[in-house]
């Protein structure tokens, strides 16, 4: 019925990489992409923890993920900064940073080694935020990409629609003495919402550890809105004409309830689907994501020209069979790491609800 | 559109009087005639389908040409048809300003039209829809709408925004009218006599049983009934018109009609009251307290609603509330014997009874349907008479079984990061889901759990994670109902979660059989 992506397909994408215990491995090079487990030498797509993990010995990453890192890792990792469009040569493997479009700093990694191209996305949106470099495509023959919103129910509406959803939302809740609370990641979403909802003219109020993540990302450069941060003390009046952002875990505090009635909300892609949304436990959802949707994610595959794609998290299995109807070759991740058909999940569950 | 889709995941969202804001909001702001559509939309008189869902899958997979297997998986995420195949289209480029009532006119303009013209406008209008819209919208168009806040509270809205007194607008709501004629000017100013309609008596009250048993006196000044799951009514007639009252008020005749067809075999001028059942075919699967189970059953969707008649309250315009419950009852037999046999109305059992263990028995009593407990009522007891006493429930002894973890998901809401909990047990076709629960565990326990998913988890989809089949949990229920709609062809009545039992292997847990057969007690 969808056809078995493995007839006719090579047991290994590519001799350049391999997937190990450890994570992506790029053999010619010695480094691992986004591992897993400790490492010696780690390149980092991304600040965000199921990418950035502790203990590597040295760290490589876009510049503006530097002070990211730093913020949750420590002062003390080994980490080396590129821009965009730049890296280094290792071992006759060519390695450069792409800008991915999912959060600041955030970066696709490009490999090149005789003449053979991979590009690994990491984490990526192909929608402009306004804030962060956006996303490009990347030429190559091979792509390792996530596919966290893989299936064609996953659609975004322009973010300039759904900060005006958000804008009528906190109208209504301060024309009714109360507070809106939005949960969000406090690395990426918390500042894109920012930046979002100061361009309908609404300022943010921060919880102490999304005012931390955000001066780290203020730290890059990025031109971010200016904002307040909640304390036990802040005043209910000064609230209201604000959105406060909490991380998901804080929501329920004690001290929140005691600055009066909310409604909370909450921004993510999984509020598409209604079952995923009751499950938010939130008054208000709105769908508003840091990932490529199911048109961007087949754009990114169209764009790049890769005749070889290996799917990794999310809904890898059906995004693999879609693609190789479309006479692509496939691999999903899980079946690389373990031999066909056997998945296991390698993920660390998110403290933060995990669900972007 | 937008607006009213907006109105129906806000009231899916909240439960109660939560409800009312969102209703209020959505009416002060609409355009009059989206006002009366809603309105009957809510009512429960949502326009005739115009698509089958096959036709609608049909053109979504005609549109998009996406393969079937695909459908099929974003059908598996959302849970729902309907909802995966609205999803499946482009968001349009720019927010639509289509009225609920523009799509509404649309949708009649095409009864008549060749499918060619239909699929044409359709495909048009879904264009112009954001997700959430179409969604809502294609409900409507394959008559697959179910979203019913209750006349009462739409009449508590209609109140606040236009001032209409609730007990008009709920006689207004009690009958079916036609939004397109009818805009909500005259929807509320037409000519309605309430005299038409004769008011329920107070319901008499019922309280769950506090003291303990030996405290009420002798066992045989007291009758004893299962406790039937469905709404309390009653039931009047008037002149050949039947009406059926709710305890809240509302009039739900429009939803019973072959309780109220049938209602024209009881004597006049009389009130009875009951629960409302749905009964299966085959009467194999009946609400437990039925004494008459009826013979002949056929009906077009394979169950039908009965009237389980407990007490007789007024006959032939004499008020019977002050007569003790065994007169009221002898009337009430005599009345039914009267009787054809009617598979719309039965008989409840009322025991004399015996001994408290014998009620203990009653209360937990299974016949393969919910154990709700019993309704213990005072035999020389007055209705709602000064002084009265109320009728008392007992809860049944909860049942308990071992099930396995199958997915858990996680969540900002639910303690230690853990939002609900999937628990299965195991059919000869593998693992099959049975409920879904709050993970209700100690702090401690919390996190260890955390811990073992985390280290033993096989899949997630976004906030899921699939979990081999290990876990063993203890869960306590009130009962057993079979139910075609869930892929485990039953539902657990009321479930909890008690332990979890650490370190016992999976095949200590109950299986679907064993499930299966609990239901029969
Ligand atoms: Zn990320
Ligand atoms: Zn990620």
């Amino acid at each position: 019925m969808t056809g078995n992506p493995s007839q006719g397909r090579a047991a290994q994408p590519t001799a350049m990489l391999e997937w190990r215990e450890e994570g992506l491995y790029c053999p010619p090079a010695g480094l691992y992409i986004d591992p897993i487990r400790k490492v010696a030498r780690a390149v980092i797509t991304h600040a965000h923890s199921d990418h950035a993990r502790k203990g590597h010995g040295h760290y490589a990453c876009h510049h503006d993920s530097v002070p990211l890192l730093r913020h949750r890792l420590g002062k003390k990792i080994r980490v080396e900064g590129f821009e965009y469009g730049q890296g280094f040569t290792e071992n006759g493997v060519k390695l450069s940073f792409h800008p991915s479009g999912h959060m600041t700093g955030a970066a696709m990694v490009r490999l090149e080694y005789r003449g053979e191209a991979w590009v690994v996305t990491g984490d990526f949106k192909t929608m402009d935020d306004g804030l962060n470099v956006p996303w490009a495509p990347v030429r190559c023959h091979g792509l390792v990409m996530e596919s966290t919103f893989a299936l064609p129910i996953y659609r975004w509406r322009p973010q300039a629609e759904v900060a005006a959803e958000m804008a009528a939302w906190q109208r209504l809740n301060r024309s009714r003495g109360m507070l809106s609370v939005v949960s969000a990641y406090p690395l990426g979403k918390a500042q894109r919402l920012m930046h979002l909802l100061a361009g309908s003219g609404i300022g943010t109020a921060l919880h102490p550890v999304i005012a931390e993540a955000t001066a780290a990302v203020r730290s890059t450069g990025v031109g971010l809105p200016e904002a307040m941060v909640l304390h036990q003390q802040s005043n209910p009046e000064d609230l209201l004409d604000r959105v406060l952002l909490l991380p998901a875990m804080a929501r329920d505090h004690a001290w929140l309830a005691r600055l009066g009635p909310v409604s909370s909300a909450a921004a993510s892609g999984w509020a598409r689907i209604r079952a995923m949304r009751s499950r938010q436990g939130a008054d208000a959802a709105f769908v508003l994501s840091d990932h490529a949707d199911w048109d961007g994610l087949n754009l990114a595959v169209e764009a790049c020209g890769a005749e070889k794609v290996v799917v990794a998290h999310g809904y890898e299995a059906p995004f693999a069979a879609w693609l190789h109807a479309r006479g692509l070759e496939c691999w999903t991740e899980a079946e690389l790491m373990h031999g066909e058909g056997h998945h296991t999940n390698t993920e660390t569950i998110n403290p933060e609800g995990g669900l972007e | 559109m937008k607006a009213f889709s907006r109105l129906v995941y806000q009231l899916e969202a909240c439960k109660g009087d939560d409800r009312l804001q969102p209703l209020e909001d959505y009416f002060r702001a609409a355009p009059p005639r989206d006002f009366s559509h809603a309105l009957a939309i809510l009512a429960g008189y949502p326009p005739h389908r115009l698509l089958s869902l096959a036709r609608l899958q049909e053109e979504m997979l005609g549109t998009t040409a996406f393969p079937l297997w695909l459908l099929e998986t974003c059908r598996e995420y959302t849970g729902d048809l309907t909802e995966a195949l609205s999803l499946l289209l482009p968001e349009p480029m720019v927010p639509s300003a289509y009225s609920l009532s523009h799509c509404l006119v649309l949708m009649e303009s095409l009864r008549d039209a060749s499918p060619a013209r239909q699929s044409l406008e359709l495909l048009h209008l879904w264009s112009k829809l954001e997700g959430e819209s179409r969604f809502v919208f294609n409900r409507l168009l394959t008559g697959t709408f179910r979203l019913r806040p209750g006349h009462l509270l739409l009449a508590r809205a209609v109140q606040a925004i236009r001032g209409v007194d609730t007990a008009h607008s709920m006689l207004r709501l009690s009958e079916r009218w036609n939004p397109f004629t009818l805009g909500v000017e005259e929807l509320f100013t037409a000519d309605l006599q309430p005299q038409d309609h004769p008011r329920p008596f107070n319901f008499h009250m019922v309280f769950p049983l506090k003291v303990a048993l030996d405290t009420l006196g002798r066992p045989s000044a007291w009758l004893a009934s299962p406790r039937p799951h469905g709404e309390r009514v009653q039931l009047l007639t008037s002149g050949g018109r039947a009406a059926l009252w709710s305890e809240t008020g509302e009039l739900l005749g429009h939803r019973y009609p072959e309780i109220i067809a049938a209602a024209t075999a009881l004597p006049d001028q009389s009130i009875f009251e009951g629960h409302i059942l749905q009964l299966c075919e085959g009467g194999g699967d009946m609400d437990p307290g039925t004494a008459a189970v009826p013979s002949r059953t056929r009906g077009r969707s394979g169950s039908h609603s009965c009237l389980l008649i407990s007490d007789l309250l007024q006959l032939h315009g004499q008020d019977l509330r002050s007569e003790p419950l065994t007169y009221r009852l002898e009337m009430l037999v005599l009345t039914m014997q009267a009787l054809p046999g009617l598979r719309e109305m039965a008989l409840a059992e009322l025991l004399p009874l015996t001994s408290w263990d014998a009620l203990a028995s009653l209360a937990g009593r299974t016949t393969g349907r919910p154990r709700g407990g019993a309704f213990l009522k005072e035999a020389a007891g007055v209705y709602d008479q000064p002084g009265a006493r109320p009728w008392m429930v007992v809860e049944a002894e909860p049942l308990r079984s071992r099930l396995i973890l199958r997915y858990v998901a996680l969540g900002p809401r639910g303690p230690g990061g853990l939002e609900e909990l999937s628990l299965g047990a195991a059919s000869p076709s593998g693992f099959v889901t049975v409920c879904k629960l709050k993970p209700s565990l100690p702090a401690a326990e919390l996190h260890d759990l955390m811990a073992v998913i985390k280290a033993s988890a096989t899949e997630r989809f976004g906030p899921v994670r699939v979990m081999p089949p290990e876990q063993v949990f203890e869960i306590e229920y009130q009962g057993v109902k079979s139910s075609a709609r869930h892929k485990s062809g039953l539902v657990l009545l009321e479930p909890s979660l008690l332990r979890w039992c650490r370190g016992e292997s999976a095949d200590q847990a109950d299986s679907m059989n064993d499930l299966r057969r609990s239901a029969q007690g």
